[in-house]
């Protein structure tokens, strides 16, 4: 009845009446009294009735499908108020670092406790996590109830590359490239003979690709147990040959690379041989200095294209002309990134200070290249590479000769600086009062810096320095990445400063703005973003002393 | 009342008033902040040289602050409700400095010789009464000719066949328009909506447009039976016309009638039109079972009213506007916010109930499209095409298409697809579900 309407009411009058038997019997006796000569006011009356004795007459439909009960029981209670608030307080930092870096806290109290993140607050936190690491988005999985996860994987909040896959041997044999790597580079952190005899098993089957990728995963974890199953390899397989394949000479010089690192690999003994007639011994009336002296090129023997490509796999395009002025100067700088002071002072028989010194005073290692936007010093990367492979008191040792006597820039003395331990950043910037480049460094690089807690005192002196001038922060970065960092013990120093800082009178120098501008700047870049970053630790810390008691 | 960060978010104009409210809420930022039984007060640097002054009625909630910002309630504002939040409440009550003082000792004047009728002496009421009733013929007159005008169309309309709609938006504008000149101004939304159909999908577009067809006939038809209508249906058509309805006449008037119970709202929308946000607040009387719309309108000179949010629950009373299905009302009583709730509505097991009250309804009010629900032991059961709600019968009501994502989510997430208790508008045959009675607790989805 209701089709017929609507197609009489699209087609018009004019073309298709109503074909009034189709109508039921109630609706043609309310329709009597209607008089159907005027056929447009007839067939409006029809479709209100209609429509309303059809509305009236409406049921339920079945469904014929399956119904499926599905519910999860939670037996894990959801987390507390306070640590809601916690959450809040954390999402309305300035700095995206901090927050990560306090929510990555905030869920191992959660996981600890066994706890959930319930309704509402869970969409936040997915929505927080959307962005972030795996590292982050597995632990927020872990703090879903089974019902929201399930909800969030259902309507794509979620999806597979939330969840840390747990690495199993079955991917070393199965798995795609990056799944074998990530394998790799676990066991040879956890268990390196088995890494060897995995290597050992497979070796042959890989592809010219494949093992580069592997040999790469080597460099960026090297232990000297490799050192017998990389020789063979550099002694057989990637031995030089005049029609190699470019991969050949990629391994080759991969392989040469570790087992520099290395004093125990023949490679590394023997060129330490060639390296050591360079250093010759000055003798002066108080100390013993040691001075590099480069070499020259030569057609036969050592220094020349044909050797280092043979010996190291370096080719012509590793020369940067604006690094290194010779190729026996880049050369140089190559070995010196890769075999250990130790291994130099061992072989000379002197000390390792001797040669960090003879480094730094060899002026062709000293030049400067100067960019568009400033100085860089060549032999950074080197040094860099260093401190982070020999994380060893000689890696303070380095870096002190670095402070004391490179014309550094902030950006150089990052990588340097926070490659050593944290014990060994905290002397560096006290003994060579470094504390304003460390404030700066800490703001600037946030992300970068790795997990230090210094102790109260240089945290009071760190913030004495900032307080001593606050006005250089009004179009700065927030400090709240120092919050982190700063000893907890110092909020009550905190409070003493702010109060200093409220009570102070504009002098006769400054006038009200300035000095409001002043106030201003050190509350609102200051001393809030590190008091809330140091009260939200402080929270976080008393809950997980709640749960271990 | 109970102020929570969901609501603060829901009453916030724009996100990043929200945020930057967010960002000021933290203690350290206040100069000064403090509470006392009747309101909330701080005292915040900006760029200004004088520091801003917040203050908030908790009482009778209203905000007012020293900034310039137009946006109400402004970042400050927030900030002193979120500041509060934070705290837990945990703001001791102290003595209300003077500004603050004198700000809420106003409002309380103002509001209690509102409640105080005027009174007007037997002459002026006379006067006024004839007066009234000039102004209402000659609208009367207005709407009339406005109405002649429209069933033509519509039989023209009918004449050549709908299926020329598309091409009439020109005409669709042209009437809306005359509609509002005729003072009919719900008709010129009737109209508009013709133009809004989605014209890609044939289907239904079709069966919208008949459906608006005959309920408007039939609208027409009962106008033209004024006369012989009972005072209570006339005030129904007049409404349903476009008179407007005066809150202060309603809430003035001592025989309106009045409900009082514990109302919980249950959901809220919202809606532009022209410069002009409606927002539409569903309540559910827990005790008597009544249902009842609020309307708070929004421009860019006035915010909406926003004594409430979804999941609030309060005890106090409503007020009815006249209608032969009361439902929009009033709250003329505000007493006391309620945490838990202490009883429940009544559910319906069977998805046929829904229809069946449908059915009921549209026998008082064929007018009446939108029915607030609660549903009791119904699933939800996600399909590629359309999502439905499901009883225990496998009875189904599809949910609606415009159902945001995010409300289904929050659902499977609470209860997974085992049976619930819901509410939910039906309207146009489809759900929409509002919010979840789970745990003594009314959730919002």
């Amino acid at each position: 009845m209701w089709k017929q309407l609507v197609e009489t009411g699209f087609l018009g009058t004019e073309r298709k009446s109503i074909q009034k038997e189709l109508l039921p019997e109630n609706l043609m006796k309310q329709l009597e009294k209607v008089n159907d000569e005027d056929r447009e006011n007839y067939f409006l009356m029809a479709l209100s009735l209609g429509q309303y004795y059809y509305e009236s007459g409406e049921i339920a439909r079945k469904y014929d499908g399956d119904v499926v009960t599905d519910f999860v029981e939670e037996g894990r209670p959801e987390i507390p108020h306070n640590m809601e608030l916690i959450f809040s307080r954390i999402n309305n930092l300035d700095t995206s670092f901090t927050k990560t870096k306090l929510i990555h806290l905030w869920l191992d109290c959660i996981i600890n406790e066994g706890q959930i993140v319930g309704y509402p607050l869970f969409k936040e936190l997915v929505k927080f996590g959307e962005r972030k690491g795996v590292a982050l988005k597995d632990k927020i999985t872990k703090v879903l109830s089974k019902n929201s996860l399930k909800a969030c994987v259902q309507f794509h909040q979620i999806n597979n590359n939330w969840i840390q896959q747990p690495i199993s041997e079955e991917e070393w044999y199965t798995g795609k490239m990056t799944q074998r790597k990530a394998f790799l580079e676990t066991l040879l952190e956890e268990d390196v003979l088995k890494a060897i005899a995995l290597l050992e098993e497979t070796w042959h089957q890989e592809t010219l690709n494949s093992k580069v990728s592997l040999l790469n995963s080597i460099y960026e974890n090297p232990s000297e147990e490799l050192v017998p199953f990389l020789e063979d390899l550099y002694n057989g397989e990637y031995k030089f040959i005049e029609t190699e394949k470019e991969k050949r000479r990629e391994g080759r010089a991969i392989l040469s690379k570790i087992l520099l690192m290395f004093p125990s690999s023949k490679l590394s003994q023997e060129t330490l041989q060639q390296l050591v007639p360079l250093f010759t011994k000055r003798a002066l009336i108080s100390k013993l200095k040691w001075k590099l002296n480069f070499p020259k090129e030569q057609l036969d023997g050592f220094w020349n294209e044909k050797n280092m490509l043979q010996k190291y796999g370096l080719g012509t395009d590793g020369f940067m002309a604006h690094h290194h002025s010779t190729k026996e100067e880049c050369w140089m700088a190559y070995f010196i990134q890769y075999i250990s002071f130790q291994a130099f002072a061992d072989a000379l028989k002197t000390k390792e200070t001797h040669i960090i010194n003879c480094l730094f005073d060899s002026k062709e290692l000293q030049q400067k290249v100067r960019y568009s936007d400033g100085t860089e010093s060549i032999f950074i990367n080197e040094l860099t590479h260093k401190v982070k492979f020999n994380k060893t008191k000689s890696s303070v040792q380095l870096v002190q000769a670095f402070i004391e006597k490179r014309n550094y820039n902030d950006y150089e003395l990052k990588d340097i600086l926070l490659s050593v331990s944290s014990e060994g950043i905290e002397d560096l910037i006290i003994k060579n009062n470094i504390y304003n480049t460390t404030i700066d460094l800490i703001c600037n690089y946030g992300s970068e810096i790795p997990d230090l807690n210094f102790s109260y005192d240089l945290s009071k002196k760190l913030l004495q320095k900032i307080h001593g001038k606050p006005e250089k922060w009004n179009y700065r970065n927030s400090t709240d990445a120092l919050g982190l960092i700063l000893s907890k013990d110092l909020l009550g120093e905190l409070e003493i400063l702010n109060k200093k800082e409220e009570q102070r009178k504009p002098s006769y120098k400054i006038d009200e703005g300035r000095y409001q501008e002043s106030l201003q700047v050190w509350k609102n870049k200051i001393y809030i973003p590190i008091k809330e970053v140091i009260e939200i630790r402080a929270l976080l810390e008393e809950e997980k002393e709640f749960v271990t008691k | 009342m109970n102020i929570t960060e969901e609501y603060i978010q829901t009453i916030s104009p724009t996100s990043t008033a929200f945020n930057a409210g967010k960002k000021l809420s933290i203690p350290a930022k206040w100069l000064s902040y403090g509470k006392s039984e009747r309101g909330l007060w701080g005292e915040l640097k900006g760029s200004g040289k004088k520091p801003y002054k917040t203050q908030i009625d908790i009482v009778d909630f209203a905000y007012k602050c020293s900034c310039p910002s137009r946006q109400f309630p402004c970042k400050h504002g927030i900030a002193l409700m979120l500041l509060y939040v934070g705290l837990e409440g945990k703001i001791e009550e102290t003595e209300e400095p003077e500004w603050v003082k004198e700000w809420l000792d106003k409002r309380s004047i103002k509001k209690s010789q509102a409640d105080e009728t005027k009174e007007v002496t037997e002459e002026e009421s006379v006067k006024k009464n004839n007066n009234k009733l000039r102004t209402e013929a000659k609208r009367f007159e207005e709407v009339k000719s406005g109405i002649e005008e429209l069933e033509l169309w519509l039989k023209d309309m009918v004449r050549i066949g709908f299926l020329e709609l598309p091409h009439q938006r020109k005409k669709i504008a042209a009437l809306s328009k005359r509609m509002i000149d005729a003072k009919a101004t719900r008709l010129s939304a009737w109209v508009r909506s013709y133009a809004e159909f989605n014209f890609n999908n044939e289907q239904v577009w079709r069966e919208q447009a008949m459906q608006t067809t005959a309920r408007l006939f039939l609208l027409i038809k009962t106008f033209n039976n004024y006369d012989q209508l009972s005072p209570l249906w006339q005030q129904t058509i007049k409404t349903l016309v476009g008179w407007n309805q005066s809150t202060k006449e309603l809430i003035d008037d001592p025989e309106a009638e009045s409900v009082e119970d514990h109302w919980l709202v249950v959901g809220q929308e919202t809606s532009e039109r022209e410069g002009i946000t409606t927002q539409k607040s569903w309540l559910l009387g827990l005790q008597t079972n009544r249902n009842a719309l609020i309307l708070s309108f929004k421009t860019n000179y006035s915010s909406f009213d926003h004594s409430l949010s979804t999941g609030m629950l309060f005890e106090g009373a409503l007020k009815f506007f006249p209608s032969i299905t009361p439902l929009r009302a009033v709250v003329s009583k505000q007493k006391l916010s309620l945490n838990e709730l202490v009883c429940l509505p009544h559910f319906m097991e069977n998805i046929n109930e829904v229809y069946q009250q449908r059915a009921e309804t549209l026998k008082k009010n064929p007018w009446e499209l939108e029915q607030l629900v609660c549903l009791e032991s119904v699933q939800l059961v996600l399909q590629k095409k359309e999502n439905v709600v499901c009883d225990t019968f496998q009875n189904y009501i599809t949910i609606e298409e415009e159902c945001p994502e995010d409300v289904l989510l929050n659902w499977y997430a609470l209860e997974g697809s085992s049976p619930s208790k819901i509410a939910g508008l039906f309207r146009n045959g489809k759900l929409l579900p509002l919010g979840l009675f789970h745990q003594h607790k009314y959730l919002k989805l």
